[in-house]
């Protein structure tokens, strides 16, 4: 008869349990447990409220003092366990007080079941105060405390995270690696987020710590296989599709379309921005504008002017001749004739012979550094390093060498 | 006038960074100087573009060929060797889409999605402005020392 009675039940209840995303033991357990507000009271049948208030009166009373036998069924057992199937699940649904006892009768007999009962009960919103519980933590109830931590995310933090998924966004537009550890970061933040309220509802930092760790754990690892899952855009925010996938995926954002196309789209609008930003350092006056229209603008007349600016100084360039070019050329090829051996033949002259006395400064210069070695990249380089690394300063340098070195000689005539 | 950028050993080892200032200084003097050796002073316009044309190929050869808009001006620089060609300078104002202008400014940058068209302006500009301050430090003293 209790079988029977249980049977319809489990028919009905069954239905109600395959919504929600949740295994079926715990999502079980919510149904019969009045006081556990994670699921919103919204979503409930109103059968569950009938069955409430008499839940409630017995867990708060009776609960470790149920005697009444109960007609032993493995199935009863199998279900206390947190790897129910939400087939399973729908069982343990009583449609009534009388079969409510017999469930409860378990309670004494499981004192792990106690612990639990004890944790989701202190879970609630509406909380039982007086059943915020000194029981120690339980694996298993740590478990469950996890699935309910998922429920709490993703129907409740929801609402909480929108300002913090804002960084979500950049994290993604940053590569996949990076966004790999903003998303594990977010939603571990989540999770402690959340199990940080329930703690500050009950008081209990045992249970939440352990929640806490247990979540994050898990959380790495479902993390992983959410996000490499990622692109595909399989997964979504909202609580009551994801079946298995207990995990919201941070890189959606909420009330977004979650398909691949768009989420490609988003990242692809993340690394544009990015790129304007840092345009936007490069332009000089362009940090107050705002726009991508106006940068755009701002930005085509500067690549303009520099480009016209370059035109304009190698017209003037090519009228002030400078014989101090020339001196410069050979200060320069001195330094690579010297290292290298000369093959800087495009240069096309030998220093030797005209500048004595440069060269002998230039001695000194290449003394200074050393090594006779390949590149005369790198010797310039040292060779220039030694002087100091002003940008101008360099080329005042060079040039009074230069100026120093044309004095003492007859200017070429070109 | 290639050839001597191109003989200046290794190209820019450090791409992210922009191209050093040394070895823009560097490569830009000696074309300067060979400019100046080979052009005959009449024809002033001539060694200007001869000039400015100088300055993109150190520039390029600066940054390395780790960056689209310097392939493109290594291109260019080879393949019109024989003509007078400047760096091209189409008013972008008759473009109607500012993406399209852009694509004509930056060389290269016909053939880039936006995204890279982006980046590939961002690291023109480091190098043009490097271009400008040099040579401008060039005309400056060179008038301060000048005959």
């Amino acid at each position: 008869m209790d079988m029977n009675e249980r049977d319809e039940c489990s028919s009905e209840k069954n239905e109600h349990h395959l919504t929600y995303s949740n295994a079926g033991f715990s999502s079980g357990w919510q149904f019969r447990n009045p006081s556990v507000g994670i699921v919103p009271g919204d979503q409930r049948g109103s059968m569950e409220d009938s069955f409430n208030p008499s839940l409630w009166k017995l867990c708060e009373s009776d609960m470790p003092a149920i005697a009444k036998p109960v007609p032993a069924t493995s199935r009863f057992d199998d279900g206390w366990t947190p790897s129910d199937s939400s087939s399973r699940g729908g069982t343990f649904l009583p449609s009534g007080p009388p079969i409510l006892t017999p469930t409860l009768s378990h309670f004494p007999a499981d004192s792990a079941f106690i612990k639990r009962a004890a944790r989701f009960s202190c879970f609630s919103a509406a909380s039982l105060g007086s059943m915020a519980a000194p029981f120690g933590a339980s694996h298993l109830a740590g478990a469950q405390i996890h699935n309910i931590d998922i429920n709490m995310a993703k129907d409740a933090s929801l609402h909480d995270v929108e300002p913090g998924e804002a960084t979500v966004p950049s994290g993604v537009g940053g590569g996949h690696e990076n966004a790999d550890s903003s998303s594990k970061d977010l939603a571990a933040k989540k999770r402690r987020r959340s199990s940080e309220e329930l703690e500050a509802e009950q008081g209990d930092p045992q249970m939440a710590a352990e929640a806490k760790t247990e979540s994050v754990d898990t959380d790495h690892k479902a993390e992983q296989s959410s996000s490499t899952a990622k692109p595909n855009g399989k997964h979504d925010k909202d609580a009551s599709e994801a079946p298995k996938e207990d995990y919201i995926h941070v890189r959606a954002r909420r009330g977004q379309a979650t398909n691949s196309h768009s989420l490609a789209e988003r990242v692809r609008r993340e690394k544009i921005s990015q790129r304007m930003k840092l345009l936007q350092e490069l332009v000089p006056g362009c940090s107050k504008v705002t726009g991508k229209a106006v940068m755009l603008d701002e930005i085509i007349n500067y690549v303009q002017s520099l480009q016209q600016q370059v035109e304009f100084l190698s017209m003037k360039l090519a009228a002030v001749n400078p014989r101090l070019d020339f001196n410069i050329e050979s200060l320069l090829s001195k330094d690579f004739l010297q290292s290298h051996g000369g093959t800087s033949s495009a240069i096309g002259f030998s220093p030797d012979a005209v500048h004595p006395q440069m060269h002998v400064s230039q001695q000194g210069l290449v003394q200074a550094e050393i090594s006779g070695n390949l590149n005369h990249p790198n010797a310039f380089r040292r060779a220039v390093n030694s002087m100091p690394n002003a940008w101008d300063e360099q080329l005042q340098n060079v040039m009074q060498m230069a100026a120093f070195s044309s004095n003492s000689q007859q200017p070429r005539t070109q | 006038m290639d050839s001597e950028n191109s003989a200046c050993g290794n190209p820019n080892p450090n791409p992210t960074l922009g191209p050093s200032k040394l070895m823009l200084a560097f490569r830009f003097l000696r074309a300067l100087s060979l400019v100046h050796r080979t052009t005959p002073a009449s024809s002033r316009t001539c060694r200007g573009r001869r000039i400015e044309r100088a300055a993109y190929a150190s520039m390029a050869y600066s940054a390395g060929t780790g960056r689209g808009w310097s392939r493109a001006v290594l291109r260019r620089l080879h393949h019109r060797a024989r003509r007078r060609a400047v760096a091209p300078r189409r008013l972008s104002t008759t473009a109607g889409n500012r993406a399209e202008a852009l694509r004509q400014l930056v060389p290269g940058g016909a053939g880039m999605d936006y995204c890279t068209l982006l980046e590939e302006t961002a690291d023109y500009i480091k190098c043009l402005s490097m271009q400008v301050e040099l040579m401008q430090g060039i005309v400056d003293s060179s008038s301060s020392y000048g005959p």
